[in-house]
């Protein structure tokens, strides 16, 4: 089956925990996943003597804030039983009624999910293709560790940083590794690319390969397959990199409307499914880097990971997050419900391009501990066309003009504008030519932020 | 002033030159960051006392205290994702300030009838020789001091002893309902103890992970 596979294709958003994006699939009797179900007073946490059950947000508008999921929050989130030496996952509304500092609503948003009817795309693909029910963050802890374990299976640091000084293993990174084994590579970037967190890969971000998002759906139709990347990474807009004027994040982190996404979603499935010869072996891969605070009900598996320091160890993987892998290479309507982390993706890689030898040593390790390959999951010898998504437009609401005058308040969107003007510094002509927006996006903070 | 300000430190010494420029710097963040919309309180209450949740003829009164101009935004929701439908006042308290991004913050206002069911639960347990114990208040900012207890009965299939407002009652395990708090606030601190099986003292792993009791209350003014 392997050999059927031509193109790997990763699209990682933010923030989104299963339950809280795919749980509907259960619920809605869409997909026999382990979602949802009714009655919904069973997926609850309890509050200051109350129940506070999960609850289907009425419509899709930013939230008022975003919902704690640092590495402290996630250890309060998952709720380690010490009696019954589990995680109970019953602490999501106790780690945001201590994050905003006042006593939650009887419906609170880390207990809301969406309907089919509110994420149509990610539905639509879910059940269309392979959703995967089991598939975990790395790590409990935020975006940079499990980010950085994702595209070189090791983190340096256990909690994020707000420097633009994020490390990542130079041997085991992605880009490395498919260097090292003649992958040809490409990633398409909507903004700023989190790898511009990573200085050490400042000279790839800034080379040819990393080009704009508005690219893909011509280079999927026009580039000929002996010279069309293998891998395509891609990069939707994200709510913590700059911004200015009418540039939309889409990377679905609260508290954003999840409707960007959606349609990011929808324009990139259209755009690989355009060339219909180059889909046959086309394998995406739709995930998520972490739960950003929203409830799951299902348990981390107790699998450690000590940082290669040895300064810190993590008990466990986080939080479960959406997957799916949309291609004509899995059963149609499937579920997967082997235990993956985003190093499935790295187990797929080793598989299709140094068959025999192991992505890393970590990576190996985890796989002997029961954490399976995305490979599970392509088994289907009869290839089928691509079925059009749902054409329906999306209704998002949103408040204009989010300010830049105050500037970045989080560990990830300051390492994101430390990295940006660091950039623009060392690189400027590169920086001109690949992200010009930047350049904007620095005179209009200069002028902006003058006290 | 600022000018008037940098011409007097350009006169002192390099250490109190460094103390003012400080004490300017704190003085102009405080600045900018009191330029930004703020909420710093925002509650409901109804007779004066804290709540989010009332029965439907009650008042609700809303009090807030912002940096900014504040606006109300008020709406009925009905939910029936649940076993019940439930119903609901939104009250979003959006305050701006120049072109400052808005501040925001939302309050859910419970409208029960004037009988309903309630669920008692709390899930930290701590454990003695003998017995397992959960206790903790019921929050009063959430529940004021209108809704009364007409019944609680345990559904776990165990006996419990459950202390409140200085009354003791046992509850059987057979969810036969006890009205021996009758009258007494829902609010407030709460402690239940269960007899431990014989299996769950050799392994706390065995014991429930959280006490859920089902209760029966009613609107004061009923």
């Amino acid at each position: 089956m392997m050999d059927n596979v031509k193109t790997i294709v990763l699209l990682m958003f933010e923030n989104r925990s299963f339950d809280h994006m795919l749980g509907h699939l259960s619920l809605e009797k869409l997909s026999p996943v382990n979602g949802l179900k009714k009655p919904l007073q069973s997926f609850s946490n309890s509050f200051e003597g109350d129940l506070y059950p999960v609850y289907n947000f009425p419509k899709d508008v930013r939230l008022p804030f975003d919902l704690p999921h640092e590495y402290d929050e996630v250890a309060a989130q998952l709720a380690w039983s010490e009696a019954q030496k589990k995680f109970t996952m019953g602490g999501f509304v106790k780690a945001y009624a201590a994050f905003t500092g006042v006593g939650p609503n009887a419906r609170t948003e880390p207990m809301g999910f969406f309907k089919s009817t509110q994420v149509p795309v990610t539905s639509f693909l879910a059940r269309t293709f392979c959703a995967c029910d089991n598939w975990f963050c790395p790590l409990p802890t935020g975006t940079q560790p499990n980010r950085t374990f994702a595209f070189s299976g090791d983190t340096f640091k256990h909690k994020n940083i707000g420097l633009p000084t994020v490390p990542i293993d130079a041997d085991t990174n992605l880009f490395s590794w498919m260097n090292r084994n003649g992958v040809r590579w490409r990633v398409y970037h909507d903004g700023l690319s989190f790898f511009a967190l990573y200085p050490s890969l400042w000279p790839l971000v800034l080379g040819s390969n990393f080009r704009d998002y508005e690219f893909l759906a011509s280079d999927v139709q026009n580039e000929a397959p002996e010279s069309a990347p293998e891998v395509i990474i891609i990069e939707p807009s994200y709510q913590d990199a700059p911004h200015v004027g009418p540039d939309r994040p889409n990377d679905n982190h609260a508290p954003l409307a999840i409707g960007w996404g959606e349609d990011f979603l929808r324009r990139t499935y259209e755009a690989l499914a355009s060339n219909p010869a180059r889909w046959a072996g086309t394998v995406m891969v739709v995930y998520y880097d972490e739960h950003g605070g929203f409830y799951d009900h299902v348990a981390p598996p107790r699998i450690d990971y000590k940082l290669p320091d040895t300064s810190y160890t993590f008990a466990s993987l986080g939080p479960r997050i959406p997957a799916i892998i949309a291609s004509p290479l899995v059963q149609g309507g499937s579920v997967c419900s082997t235990l993956l982390d985003h190093t499935s993706v790295l187990q797929l890689m080793a598989e299709k391009f140094t068959p025999g030898k192991p992505y890393s040593d970590t990576v190996e390790k985890r796989k002997a501990a029961g954490i399976g390959s995305v490979s599970v999951a392509l088994t289907n010898p009869n290839p089928q066309p691509a079925p059009p998504p749902p054409s329906q437009p999306l209704a998002v609401q949103s408040v204009l003009g989010a300010s830049i005058v105050n500037g970045p308040s989080g560990a990830v969107s300051q390492s994101f504008e430390a990295a940006a003007l660091e950039m623009i510094k060392q690189y400027p002509n590169e920086v001109k030519e690949k992200y010009p927006e930047l350049i904007q996006w620095k005179t209009s903070v200069d002028n902006a932020r003058k006290i | 002033m600022r000018t008037n300000l940098q011409r007097h430190f350009s006169k002192a010494p390099d250490s109190i030159d460094r103390v003012n420029y400080v004490v300017l710097v704190l003085i102009l963040s405080v600045f900018a960051i009191s330029c930004k919309p703020k909420i710093d309180s925002f509650i409901t209450k109804s007779d004066g006392i804290e709540t989010k949740t009332i029965a439907a003829d009650d008042s609700l009164e809303v009090y807030w205290k912002v940096r900014g101009k504040p606006t109300l935004l008020f709406h009925e929701r009905i939910d029936s994702s649940g076993l019940e439908v439930e119903k609901f006042v939104e009250l979003t308290l959006l305050v701006k300030k120049g072109k400052k991004e808005p501040a925001r913050r939302l309050i859910m206002v419970q409208v029960l009838p004037q009988e309903s069911s309630n669920t008692i639960v709390f899930d930290e347990a701590t454990f003695t020789k003998d017995s397992i114990i959960f206790k903790g208040i019921k929050s009063p900012s959430r529940w004021g001091n209108f809704f009364l207890l007409k019944s609680v009965k345990s559904t776990m299939g165990r006996p419990w002893t459950v202390y409140h407002e200085g009354k003791k009652i046992e509850l059987s395990s057979d969810s036969i309902p006890s009205f021996g708090l009758q009258g007494l606030n829902l609010a407030g601190p709460w402690e239940f103890r269960s007899l431990l099986t014989p299996e769950e003292k050799s392994d706390h792993q065995k014991a429930p992970v959280e006490v859920r009791i089902q209760a029966i209350i009613y609107h004061k003014s009923k």
